[in-house]
Protein backbone atom coordinates (compact mmCIF):
# COMPACT_ATOMS: atom_id res chain seq x y z
CA UNK A 1 0.00 0.00 0.00
CA UNK A 2 3.04 2.59 1.20
CA UNK A 3 4.43 1.46 -2.35
CA UNK A 4 1.52 2.45 -4.10
CA UNK A 5 1.07 5.65 -2.65
CA UNK A 6 4.63 6.56 -3.38
CA UNK A 7 4.28 5.77 -6.73
CA UNK A 8 1.12 7.71 -7.08
CA UNK A 9 2.57 10.66 -5.47
CA UNK A 10 5.59 10.54 -8.05
CA UNK A 11 3.20 9.91 -10.84
CA UNK A 12 1.19 13.38 -9.53
CA UNK A 13 4.45 15.39 -9.26
CA UNK A 14 5.65 14.60 -12.89
CA UNK A 15 2.68 15.31 -13.88
CA UNK A 16 2.09 18.45 -11.94
CA UNK A 17 6.01 19.36 -13.35
CA UNK A 18 5.46 18.34 -16.74
CA UNK A 19 1.57 20.31 -16.71
CA UNK A 20 2.57 23.82 -18.52
CA UNK A 21 4.75 22.52 -20.99
CA UNK A 22 2.38 20.19 -21.95
CA UNK A 23 0.06 23.69 -22.12
CA UNK A 24 2.22 25.49 -24.28
CA UNK A 25 0.17 25.40 -27.59
CA UNK A 26 3.09 24.64 -30.31
CA UNK A 27 3.32 26.99 -33.50
CA UNK A 28 5.88 26.63 -36.75
CA UNK A 29 6.82 29.43 -37.51
CA UNK A 30 9.15 30.28 -41.04
CA UNK A 31 11.06 33.17 -41.36
CA UNK A 32 10.83 34.32 -45.01
CA UNK A 33 14.67 35.63 -44.55
CA UNK A 34 17.79 35.81 -42.68
CA UNK A 35 19.74 38.37 -41.08
CA UNK A 36 17.23 41.33 -41.67
CA UNK A 37 16.66 43.61 -38.96
CA UNK A 38 13.15 42.89 -38.90
CA UNK A 39 13.72 39.16 -38.69
CA UNK A 40 14.88 39.43 -35.36
CA UNK A 41 11.38 40.37 -33.52
CA UNK A 42 10.73 36.34 -33.69
CA UNK A 43 13.84 35.52 -31.65
CA UNK A 44 13.02 38.58 -29.50
CA UNK A 45 9.71 37.15 -28.39
CA UNK A 46 11.46 33.84 -28.14
CA UNK A 47 14.88 34.41 -25.96
CA UNK A 48 12.80 37.21 -23.96
CA UNK A 49 10.21 34.55 -22.79
CA UNK A 50 7.42 36.36 -24.68
CA UNK A 51 6.22 33.03 -26.30
CA UNK A 52 5.97 31.25 -23.18
CA UNK A 53 4.31 33.78 -21.67
CA UNK A 54 0.96 33.67 -23.53
CA UNK A 55 1.51 29.80 -23.73
CA UNK A 56 3.16 29.04 -26.78
CA UNK A 57 6.15 27.33 -27.97
CA UNK A 58 7.22 28.71 -31.18
CA UNK A 59 9.95 27.00 -33.50
CA UNK A 60 11.32 28.90 -35.64
CA UNK A 61 13.17 28.12 -39.09
CA UNK A 62 14.48 30.33 -42.06
CA UNK A 63 13.45 29.61 -45.55
CA UNK A 64 14.78 30.45 -48.56
CA UNK A 65 13.02 33.42 -49.78
CA UNK A 66 9.92 34.52 -49.94
CA UNK A 67 7.90 32.11 -52.43
CA UNK A 68 9.43 28.93 -50.66
CA UNK A 69 8.43 30.25 -47.49
CA UNK A 70 5.01 30.84 -48.30
CA UNK A 71 5.16 27.77 -49.86
CA UNK A 72 6.05 25.51 -46.67
CA UNK A 73 2.92 27.28 -45.15
CA UNK A 74 0.52 26.66 -47.86
CA UNK A 75 1.38 23.07 -47.55
CA UNK A 76 0.58 23.00 -43.94
CA UNK A 77 4.60 22.08 -43.18
CA UNK A 78 4.83 25.23 -41.23
CA UNK A 79 1.54 27.24 -39.44
CA UNK A 80 2.96 30.78 -39.66
CA UNK A 81 5.20 32.69 -41.99
CA UNK A 82 7.20 36.25 -40.78
CA UNK A 83 8.35 39.03 -43.47
CA UNK A 84 6.69 37.12 -46.87
CA UNK A 85 6.11 39.71 -49.53
CA UNK A 86 2.14 40.97 -49.63
CA UNK A 87 2.98 40.44 -53.38
CA UNK A 88 3.24 36.97 -53.30
CA UNK A 89 0.47 36.07 -50.71
CA UNK A 90 -1.68 37.76 -52.81
CA UNK A 91 -0.93 36.06 -55.94
CA UNK A 92 -1.25 32.54 -53.77
CA UNK A 93 -4.37 33.96 -52.39
CA UNK A 94 -5.68 34.16 -56.18
CA UNK A 95 -5.35 31.22 -56.69
CA UNK A 96 -6.75 29.65 -53.99
CA UNK A 97 -4.13 29.27 -51.46
CA UNK A 98 -5.44 28.82 -48.11
CA UNK A 99 -3.59 31.51 -46.70
CA UNK A 100 -4.43 34.69 -44.59
CA UNK A 101 -2.46 37.87 -43.52
CA UNK A 102 -1.98 38.14 -40.00
CA UNK A 103 -0.20 41.84 -39.70
CA UNK A 104 2.16 43.92 -41.18
CA UNK A 105 5.58 43.15 -41.15
CA UNK A 106 6.33 46.73 -43.18
CA UNK A 107 5.17 49.45 -44.45
CA UNK A 108 6.97 51.48 -47.45
CA UNK A 109 10.25 50.15 -48.52
CA UNK A 110 12.59 52.48 -46.08
CA UNK A 111 14.91 49.43 -45.43
CA UNK A 112 16.03 49.27 -48.63
CA UNK A 113 18.85 51.71 -49.89
CA UNK A 114 21.07 51.72 -53.25
CA UNK A 115 24.67 52.32 -52.98
CA UNK A 116 27.58 52.59 -55.37
CA UNK A 117 31.26 52.24 -55.20
CA UNK A 118 33.14 55.15 -53.41
CA UNK A 119 34.82 56.62 -56.65
CA UNK A 120 31.48 56.32 -58.19
CA UNK A 121 30.42 60.28 -59.80
CA UNK A 122 26.89 59.43 -58.70
CA UNK A 123 25.94 61.34 -55.55
CA UNK A 124 22.38 60.73 -55.77
CA UNK A 125 19.78 58.73 -56.81
CA UNK A 126 18.95 62.19 -58.92
CA UNK A 127 22.59 61.89 -60.92
CA UNK A 128 21.58 58.38 -62.53
CA UNK A 129 21.44 59.27 -65.59
CA UNK A 130 19.98 56.90 -69.29
CA UNK A 131 23.32 55.08 -69.04
CA UNK A 132 23.45 53.72 -65.55
CA UNK A 133 21.91 50.39 -64.27
CA UNK A 134 19.32 50.87 -61.05
CA UNK A 135 19.80 47.76 -59.80
CA UNK A 136 16.70 45.59 -58.30
CA UNK A 137 16.74 41.44 -57.35
CA UNK A 138 14.18 40.43 -59.57
CA UNK A 139 10.53 41.19 -61.72
CA UNK A 140 8.14 41.71 -59.26
CA UNK A 141 9.69 41.93 -56.29
CA UNK A 142 9.39 44.26 -53.73
CA UNK A 143 12.70 46.31 -54.82
CA UNK A 144 11.53 46.12 -58.63
CA UNK A 145 8.58 47.93 -57.32
CA UNK A 146 10.80 50.25 -55.79
CA UNK A 147 12.77 51.14 -58.56
CA UNK A 148 9.76 51.89 -60.93
CA UNK A 149 8.17 54.39 -57.93
CA UNK A 150 11.88 56.15 -57.38
CA UNK A 151 12.15 56.34 -60.68
CA UNK A 152 8.64 57.96 -61.36
CA UNK A 153 8.86 60.20 -58.44
CA UNK A 154 12.00 61.66 -59.00
CA UNK A 155 12.21 61.46 -62.89
CA UNK A 156 14.91 58.97 -63.42
CA UNK A 157 15.84 57.79 -66.75
CA UNK A 158 18.85 55.08 -65.48
CA UNK A 159 17.51 51.52 -67.03
CA UNK A 160 16.56 48.99 -63.95
CA UNK A 161 18.80 45.88 -64.16
CA UNK A 162 17.97 42.59 -62.22
CA UNK A 163 20.55 41.56 -60.27
CA UNK A 164 19.94 38.96 -57.70
CA UNK A 165 20.03 39.08 -54.21
CA UNK A 166 21.99 41.76 -51.96
CA UNK A 167 25.17 39.36 -52.59
CA UNK A 168 24.95 39.21 -55.81
CA UNK A 169 24.14 42.88 -56.39
CA UNK A 170 27.28 43.51 -54.12
CA UNK A 171 29.37 41.44 -56.75
CA UNK A 172 28.40 42.89 -59.34
CA UNK A 173 29.04 46.41 -58.22
CA UNK A 174 32.03 46.06 -56.98
CA UNK A 175 33.20 44.04 -60.30
CA UNK A 176 31.52 47.16 -62.26
CA UNK A 177 29.13 45.55 -64.07
CA UNK A 178 26.40 47.83 -62.98
CA UNK A 179 26.61 51.75 -61.95
CA UNK A 180 24.39 50.81 -58.51
CA UNK A 181 23.69 48.07 -55.92
CA UNK A 182 20.79 47.47 -53.84
CA UNK A 183 21.04 46.07 -50.20
CA UNK A 184 18.59 46.29 -47.19
CA UNK A 185 19.92 47.25 -44.09
CA UNK A 186 22.08 46.26 -42.08
CA UNK A 187 23.43 44.12 -44.89
CA UNK A 188 26.58 45.78 -46.85
CA UNK A 189 27.17 47.74 -43.64
CA UNK A 190 30.53 46.92 -43.08
CA UNK A 191 30.88 48.21 -46.93
CA UNK A 192 29.91 51.75 -45.82
CA UNK A 193 31.70 51.47 -42.51
CA UNK A 194 34.74 50.96 -44.62
CA UNK A 195 34.42 53.96 -47.12
CA UNK A 196 33.56 51.29 -50.15
CA UNK A 197 30.33 51.75 -50.89
CA UNK A 198 28.52 55.07 -50.23
CA UNK A 199 24.62 55.54 -50.38
CA UNK A 200 23.01 57.48 -53.34
CA UNK A 201 19.22 56.77 -51.67
CA UNK A 202 16.54 54.59 -49.43
CA UNK A 203 13.05 53.10 -50.25
CA UNK A 204 11.58 56.28 -48.50
CA UNK A 205 12.11 58.18 -51.79
CA UNK A 206 9.45 55.77 -53.22
CA UNK A 207 6.76 57.99 -51.75
CA UNK A 208 4.04 56.36 -53.07
CA UNK A 209 4.87 53.03 -51.34
CA UNK A 210 4.90 54.35 -47.93
CA UNK A 211 2.46 53.79 -45.86
CA UNK A 212 1.55 50.59 -48.07
CA UNK A 213 2.47 47.20 -46.72
CA UNK A 214 5.15 45.57 -48.39
CA UNK A 215 5.62 42.88 -46.46
CA UNK A 216 3.33 40.30 -44.09
CA UNK A 217 3.31 37.93 -41.61
CA UNK A 218 0.71 35.40 -42.67
CA UNK A 219 -0.71 31.96 -41.58
CA UNK A 220 -1.99 28.92 -43.38
CA UNK A 221 -6.19 29.34 -42.61
CA UNK A 222 -6.85 25.36 -42.02
CA UNK A 223 -4.35 26.13 -38.69
CA UNK A 224 -6.04 29.81 -38.02
CA UNK A 225 -9.50 28.53 -37.84
CA UNK A 226 -8.04 26.07 -35.35
CA UNK A 227 -6.09 28.10 -33.57
CA UNK A 228 -7.58 31.50 -33.78
CA UNK A 229 -6.55 32.29 -30.14
CA UNK A 230 -3.06 30.84 -30.24
CA UNK A 231 -2.60 33.48 -33.35
CA UNK A 232 -3.67 36.03 -31.08
CA UNK A 233 -1.60 35.17 -28.47
CA UNK A 234 0.88 35.02 -31.19
CA UNK A 235 0.68 38.39 -32.32
CA UNK A 236 0.52 39.78 -28.82
CA UNK A 237 4.28 37.91 -27.86
CA UNK A 238 5.43 39.34 -31.03
CA UNK A 239 4.57 42.60 -30.46
CA UNK A 240 6.13 42.61 -27.12
CA UNK A 241 9.26 41.25 -28.91
CA UNK A 242 9.50 43.60 -31.44
CA UNK A 243 9.35 46.49 -28.64
CA UNK A 244 12.41 44.90 -27.01
CA UNK A 245 13.99 44.73 -30.39
CA UNK A 246 13.35 48.31 -30.52
CA UNK A 247 14.20 49.11 -27.14
CA UNK A 248 17.23 46.89 -25.57
CA UNK A 249 20.65 47.49 -26.61
CA UNK A 250 21.02 44.34 -24.51
CA UNK A 251 18.66 42.85 -27.99
CA UNK A 252 20.86 44.38 -30.89
CA UNK A 253 23.87 43.13 -29.03
CA UNK A 254 22.16 39.59 -29.03
CA UNK A 255 20.91 40.04 -33.14
CA UNK A 256 24.65 41.29 -34.05
CA UNK A 257 25.97 38.27 -32.11
CA UNK A 258 23.32 35.83 -33.69
CA UNK A 259 24.04 36.66 -37.20
CA UNK A 260 27.99 37.36 -36.58
CA UNK A 261 27.19 41.16 -37.61
CA UNK A 262 29.58 44.24 -36.28
CA UNK A 263 27.68 45.93 -33.02
CA UNK A 264 28.60 49.28 -34.63
CA UNK A 265 27.09 48.35 -37.77
CA UNK A 266 23.67 47.15 -36.57
CA UNK A 267 22.83 49.81 -33.65
CA UNK A 268 21.21 52.16 -35.99
CA UNK A 269 18.71 49.56 -37.29
CA UNK A 270 16.07 50.98 -35.25
CA UNK A 271 16.25 54.14 -37.27
CA UNK A 272 17.16 52.29 -40.01
CA UNK A 273 13.68 50.71 -40.07
CA UNK A 274 11.34 53.24 -38.14
CA UNK A 275 8.69 51.39 -35.70
CA UNK A 276 6.06 53.22 -36.57
CA UNK A 277 6.46 51.56 -40.55
CA UNK A 278 6.85 48.25 -38.56
CA UNK A 279 3.95 47.79 -36.20
CA UNK A 280 1.43 44.90 -37.30
CA UNK A 281 -1.18 47.35 -38.01
CA UNK A 282 -2.87 48.61 -39.82
CA UNK A 283 -2.37 46.37 -43.08
CA UNK A 284 -2.60 49.45 -45.29
CA UNK A 285 -2.99 50.15 -49.11
CA UNK A 286 -4.44 46.57 -50.22
CA UNK A 287 -6.46 48.12 -52.93
CA UNK A 288 -2.77 49.52 -54.69
CA UNK A 289 -1.05 46.06 -54.30
CA UNK A 290 -3.99 44.45 -55.77
CA UNK A 291 -3.36 46.64 -58.96
CA UNK A 292 0.29 46.57 -58.66
CA UNK A 293 -0.10 42.72 -59.19
CA UNK A 294 -2.42 43.03 -61.91
CA UNK A 295 0.23 44.73 -63.50
CA UNK A 296 2.87 42.64 -62.65
CA UNK A 297 0.93 39.33 -63.69
CA UNK A 298 0.95 38.28 -60.45
CA UNK A 299 -2.88 37.80 -60.68
CA UNK A 300 -5.59 37.35 -63.88
CA UNK A 301 -7.69 40.22 -62.22
CA UNK A 302 -8.00 42.27 -59.40
CA UNK A 303 -8.96 40.68 -56.33
CA UNK A 304 -12.38 41.93 -55.18
CA UNK A 305 -13.58 43.78 -52.17
CA UNK A 306 -14.65 40.91 -49.97
CA UNK A 307 -11.60 38.74 -51.00
CA UNK A 308 -9.22 41.59 -49.90
CA UNK A 309 -11.22 41.86 -46.64
CA UNK A 310 -11.73 37.65 -46.24
CA UNK A 311 -7.79 38.14 -46.73
CA UNK A 312 -6.91 39.92 -43.66
CA UNK A 313 -7.45 38.45 -39.98
CA UNK A 314 -5.93 41.54 -38.64
CA UNK A 315 -3.98 40.63 -35.63
CA UNK A 316 -5.62 36.85 -35.99
CA UNK A 317 -8.54 38.37 -35.26
CA UNK A 318 -11.42 37.64 -37.85
CA UNK A 319 -11.96 40.35 -40.48
CA UNK A 320 -13.87 43.03 -39.30
CA UNK B 1 0.14 -13.87 -73.49
CA UNK B 2 0.75 -13.00 -77.11
CA UNK B 3 -0.35 -9.30 -76.31
CA UNK B 4 1.93 -8.86 -73.35
CA UNK B 5 4.58 -10.56 -75.78
CA UNK B 6 4.31 -7.70 -78.38
CA UNK B 7 4.40 -5.45 -75.82
CA UNK B 8 7.48 -5.85 -75.05
CA UNK B 9 9.18 -5.78 -78.46
CA UNK B 10 7.15 -1.94 -78.18
CA UNK B 11 9.72 -0.41 -75.54
CA UNK B 12 8.58 2.94 -76.76
CA UNK B 13 5.10 2.04 -76.43
CA UNK B 14 5.92 0.59 -73.07
CA UNK B 15 7.14 4.19 -72.19
CA UNK B 16 4.62 6.12 -73.37
CA UNK B 17 2.04 3.90 -71.57
CA UNK B 18 3.81 3.91 -68.47
CA UNK B 19 3.78 7.27 -68.71
CA UNK B 20 0.18 8.06 -69.57
CA UNK B 21 -0.98 5.51 -66.31
CA UNK B 22 1.19 7.95 -64.22
CA UNK B 23 -0.31 11.23 -65.82
CA UNK B 24 -3.85 9.24 -65.24
CA UNK B 25 -3.10 8.50 -61.56
CA UNK B 26 -1.66 12.07 -61.11
CA UNK B 27 -4.66 13.61 -62.30
CA UNK B 28 -7.22 11.65 -60.02
CA UNK B 29 -5.17 12.21 -56.83
CA UNK B 30 -5.27 15.49 -57.87
CA UNK B 31 -8.67 15.67 -58.68
CA UNK B 32 -9.69 13.99 -55.27
CA UNK B 33 -7.64 16.25 -53.22
CA UNK B 34 -4.86 13.39 -52.33
CA UNK B 35 -1.77 15.69 -54.32
CA UNK B 36 -2.36 19.43 -53.08
CA UNK B 37 -3.20 21.02 -56.27
CA UNK B 38 -1.44 24.49 -55.59
CA UNK B 39 1.55 22.36 -54.92
CA UNK B 40 1.27 19.65 -58.07
CA UNK B 41 -1.18 20.57 -60.65
CA UNK B 42 -3.58 18.06 -62.87
CA UNK B 43 -1.78 16.98 -65.79
CA UNK B 44 -4.34 18.29 -67.76
CA UNK B 45 -4.17 21.95 -66.38
CA UNK B 46 0.02 22.13 -67.06
CA UNK B 47 -0.86 20.99 -70.55
CA UNK B 48 -3.41 23.79 -71.21
CA UNK B 49 -0.76 26.17 -69.30
CA UNK B 50 1.41 25.90 -72.65
CA UNK B 51 -0.84 28.19 -74.61
CA UNK B 52 -0.41 31.14 -72.08
CA UNK B 53 2.49 30.44 -71.33
CA UNK B 54 4.11 30.21 -74.81
CA UNK B 55 2.05 33.85 -74.98
CA UNK B 56 3.44 35.51 -71.92
CA UNK B 57 6.89 34.63 -72.22
CA UNK B 58 7.56 32.85 -75.44
CA UNK B 59 8.20 29.26 -74.28
CA UNK B 60 9.40 28.13 -77.54
CA UNK B 61 11.57 30.66 -77.95
CA UNK B 62 13.23 30.41 -74.58
CA UNK B 63 13.04 26.83 -75.32
CA UNK B 64 16.00 26.88 -78.37
CA UNK B 65 17.33 29.33 -76.33
CA UNK B 66 18.01 26.64 -73.60
CA UNK B 67 18.79 23.95 -76.23
CA UNK B 68 21.35 26.49 -77.73
CA UNK B 69 22.80 27.16 -74.62
CA UNK B 70 23.23 23.49 -73.36
CA UNK B 71 24.25 22.45 -77.28
CA UNK B 72 27.04 25.08 -77.14
CA UNK B 73 28.41 23.76 -73.47
CA UNK B 74 27.88 20.38 -74.54
CA UNK B 75 30.08 21.55 -77.83
CA UNK B 76 32.88 23.29 -75.90
CA UNK B 77 32.54 19.92 -73.26
CA UNK B 78 33.66 17.49 -76.11
CA UNK B 79 36.25 19.31 -78.15
CA UNK B 80 37.78 19.80 -74.94
CA UNK B 81 37.27 16.79 -72.60
CA UNK B 82 37.88 13.87 -75.39
CA UNK B 83 41.03 15.38 -76.23
CA UNK B 84 41.84 15.76 -72.70
CA UNK B 85 40.47 11.80 -71.44
CA UNK B 86 43.13 10.72 -74.83
CA UNK B 87 45.68 12.58 -73.32
CA UNK B 88 45.41 11.23 -69.81
CA UNK B 89 45.09 8.03 -71.05
CA UNK B 90 48.44 8.02 -73.38
CA UNK B 91 49.79 9.66 -70.19
CA UNK B 92 49.69 6.79 -67.74
CA UNK B 93 51.14 9.00 -64.84
CA UNK B 94 48.99 12.22 -65.57
CA UNK B 95 46.15 9.87 -65.34
CA UNK B 96 46.65 8.55 -62.38
CA UNK B 97 47.83 12.11 -60.74
CA UNK B 98 44.10 14.09 -62.16
CA UNK B 99 41.34 11.27 -62.20
CA UNK B 100 40.74 11.64 -58.63
CA UNK B 101 40.94 15.38 -58.79
CA UNK B 102 38.62 15.46 -61.41
CA UNK B 103 36.28 13.17 -59.85
CA UNK B 104 36.45 15.56 -56.90
CA UNK B 105 35.69 18.44 -58.83
CA UNK B 106 32.80 16.56 -60.26
CA UNK B 107 31.28 16.08 -57.20
CA UNK B 108 31.84 19.61 -56.11
CA UNK B 109 28.27 22.20 -56.52
CA UNK B 110 29.97 24.29 -59.05
CA UNK B 111 26.77 25.84 -59.63
CA UNK B 112 27.40 27.91 -56.34
CA UNK B 113 29.83 29.30 -57.95
CA UNK B 114 27.66 31.61 -60.09
CA UNK B 115 28.67 34.71 -58.37
CA UNK B 116 32.49 34.47 -59.74
CA UNK B 117 31.33 33.59 -63.28
CA UNK B 118 29.27 36.71 -63.02
CA UNK B 119 32.44 38.54 -62.38
CA UNK B 120 34.30 37.33 -64.93
CA UNK B 121 31.61 36.83 -67.90
CA UNK B 122 29.14 39.26 -67.07
CA UNK B 123 25.57 38.83 -66.81
CA UNK B 124 25.85 37.60 -70.46
CA UNK B 125 25.09 34.02 -72.44
CA UNK B 126 29.33 33.88 -71.95
CA UNK B 127 28.11 33.10 -68.11
CA UNK B 128 25.98 30.25 -69.16
CA UNK B 129 27.74 28.62 -71.08
CA UNK B 130 30.69 28.00 -69.37
CA UNK B 131 29.14 27.36 -66.18
CA UNK B 132 27.26 24.16 -68.10
CA UNK B 133 30.57 23.57 -69.61
CA UNK B 134 32.64 22.72 -66.41
CA UNK B 135 29.88 20.01 -65.13
CA UNK B 136 29.84 18.68 -69.06
CA UNK B 137 33.48 18.69 -69.54
CA UNK B 138 34.44 16.45 -66.40
CA UNK B 139 32.66 13.14 -66.86
CA UNK B 140 33.33 13.24 -70.50
CA UNK B 141 37.53 13.53 -69.88
CA UNK B 142 37.02 10.87 -67.01
CA UNK B 143 34.69 8.22 -69.34
CA UNK B 144 37.04 8.63 -72.58
CA UNK B 145 39.87 7.61 -70.87
CA UNK B 146 38.21 5.10 -68.60
CA UNK B 147 36.80 3.89 -72.38
CA UNK B 148 40.10 4.03 -74.31
CA UNK B 149 41.57 1.83 -70.68
CA UNK B 150 38.73 -0.51 -71.67
CA UNK B 151 39.79 -1.49 -74.68
CA UNK B 152 40.43 -5.28 -75.13
CA UNK B 153 43.90 -6.32 -75.45
CA UNK B 154 43.19 -8.73 -78.00
CA UNK B 155 41.44 -6.32 -80.67
CA UNK B 156 44.85 -4.43 -80.18
CA UNK B 157 47.10 -7.05 -80.65
CA UNK B 158 44.74 -8.31 -83.62
CA UNK B 159 45.70 -4.30 -84.73
CA UNK B 160 49.17 -4.96 -83.95
CA UNK B 161 49.50 -7.75 -86.11
CA UNK B 162 48.25 -6.05 -89.36
CA UNK B 163 50.96 -3.70 -88.84
CA UNK B 164 48.40 -0.78 -88.44
CA UNK B 165 49.59 2.83 -87.52
CA UNK B 166 49.04 4.62 -84.43
CA UNK B 167 46.21 6.31 -86.43
CA UNK B 168 44.72 4.19 -87.49
CA UNK B 169 44.54 1.88 -84.50
CA UNK B 170 43.11 4.73 -82.93
CA UNK B 171 40.21 5.07 -85.04
CA UNK B 172 39.20 1.85 -86.46
CA UNK B 173 39.98 -0.21 -82.99
CA UNK B 174 40.19 2.27 -79.89
CA UNK B 175 37.61 4.88 -80.58
CA UNK B 176 35.02 2.68 -81.62
CA UNK B 177 35.40 -0.05 -78.61
CA UNK B 178 35.58 3.38 -76.27
CA UNK B 179 32.35 4.59 -78.11
CA UNK B 180 29.65 3.32 -75.74
CA UNK B 181 31.81 4.59 -72.67
CA UNK B 182 32.86 7.94 -74.14
CA UNK B 183 29.11 8.44 -74.87
CA UNK B 184 27.98 7.33 -71.18
CA UNK B 185 29.98 9.96 -70.25
CA UNK B 186 28.69 12.69 -72.66
CA UNK B 187 25.04 11.95 -71.67
CA UNK B 188 25.96 12.35 -68.00
CA UNK B 189 27.80 15.45 -69.02
CA UNK B 190 24.86 16.50 -70.71
CA UNK B 191 22.61 16.10 -68.19
CA UNK B 192 24.74 18.20 -65.58
CA UNK B 193 25.39 20.58 -68.40
CA UNK B 194 21.29 21.55 -68.54
CA UNK B 195 20.52 21.50 -65.25
CA UNK B 196 23.24 23.63 -64.24
CA UNK B 197 22.10 25.74 -67.54
CA UNK B 198 18.58 25.79 -65.80
CA UNK B 199 19.66 26.21 -62.48
CA UNK B 200 21.74 29.83 -62.90
CA UNK B 201 19.14 30.96 -65.77
CA UNK B 202 16.58 30.32 -62.34
CA UNK B 203 19.23 31.56 -60.40
CA UNK B 204 19.87 34.96 -62.11
CA UNK B 205 17.09 35.85 -63.59
CA UNK B 206 18.53 34.99 -67.10
CA UNK B 207 18.15 32.89 -70.20
CA UNK B 208 15.82 30.91 -70.98
CA UNK B 209 13.52 28.07 -69.48
CA UNK B 210 15.18 28.54 -65.88
CA UNK B 211 14.06 32.13 -65.88
CA UNK B 212 10.26 31.18 -67.44
CA UNK B 213 10.76 28.52 -64.14
CA UNK B 214 11.39 31.06 -61.71
CA UNK B 215 8.81 33.67 -62.59
CA UNK B 216 6.25 30.97 -62.60
CA UNK B 217 7.53 29.82 -59.40
CA UNK B 218 7.10 33.41 -58.19
CA UNK B 219 3.51 33.89 -59.83
CA UNK B 220 2.52 30.63 -57.79
CA UNK B 221 1.34 29.82 -61.34
CA UNK B 222 1.69 26.14 -60.12
CA UNK B 223 0.51 24.72 -64.25
CA UNK B 224 2.56 26.93 -65.68
CA UNK B 225 5.58 26.28 -63.48
CA UNK B 226 5.14 22.55 -64.55
CA UNK B 227 4.44 23.22 -68.41
CA UNK B 228 8.09 24.91 -68.07
CA UNK B 229 9.74 22.02 -66.35
CA UNK B 230 8.03 19.65 -69.09
CA UNK B 231 10.03 22.10 -71.73
CA UNK B 232 13.13 21.62 -69.40
CA UNK B 233 12.95 17.68 -69.75
CA UNK B 234 11.94 18.01 -73.57
CA UNK B 235 15.95 19.86 -74.04
CA UNK B 236 17.02 17.03 -71.98
CA UNK B 237 15.00 14.36 -74.44
CA UNK B 238 15.96 15.74 -77.31
CA UNK B 239 19.76 15.43 -76.50
CA UNK B 240 19.43 12.05 -75.05
CA UNK B 241 17.68 11.04 -78.48
CA UNK B 242 20.46 12.96 -80.27
CA UNK B 243 23.59 11.26 -78.75
CA UNK B 244 21.75 8.09 -78.97
CA UNK B 245 21.84 8.19 -82.42
CA UNK B 246 25.29 9.88 -82.89
CA UNK B 247 26.20 6.48 -81.10
CA UNK B 248 24.30 4.67 -83.39
CA UNK B 249 25.84 5.92 -86.41
CA UNK B 250 29.45 5.82 -84.83
CA UNK B 251 29.01 2.27 -83.96
CA UNK B 252 26.40 0.56 -85.85
CA UNK B 253 26.93 -3.08 -84.40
Amino acid sequence: MAQYLKTAALAAIAVAVAAPAAALDKVRMVNSTKVVFETEHPYSAKENGMFEKYGLDVSIIHGSGGAASLQAVITGSQDVVWGNGVLGVVSAYAKGAPIRVLGSNIRGVPDLYWYVKTDSPIKSFKDLKAEHEFAYSRPGSTTNLAVLFIKEALNIPAKPVSVGGPSGSRTQLMSGQVATGWSVFPLNKNLLREKKIRIIGTGAAAAELTGTTIRVIAANVNWLEKNRDAARRLMNALTEGQARTYSSDEQLKAYAKRWKLNYEDIKSAPMDTPLNSSTFLPVAGLEKINKIALENKKIKKLLTKEQLHELVHPMGNKPI
Amino acid sequence: MTGSFKLSKSPVLVGGLGVAVFLCVLEIAVETGMVMELVVPRPSDTFLAFSPVQEDMDLVGNFFVTLGMTAASTGIALAIGVPFGYFLYRNRRYGIAYEGWLAAAFAAPTVLLYPLFLVIFGRTYLTLIMMGFIPGAIPIVIQTRQGLLGVSQTLLNVGRSFNVSEREMFWKIQLPSAVPTIFTGIRIGVMYTLVNIVAIEYLIDFGGLGRIVSEMYFRFDTPGTYASIVAVILVSVFFYWGFGRIEKWLRPV
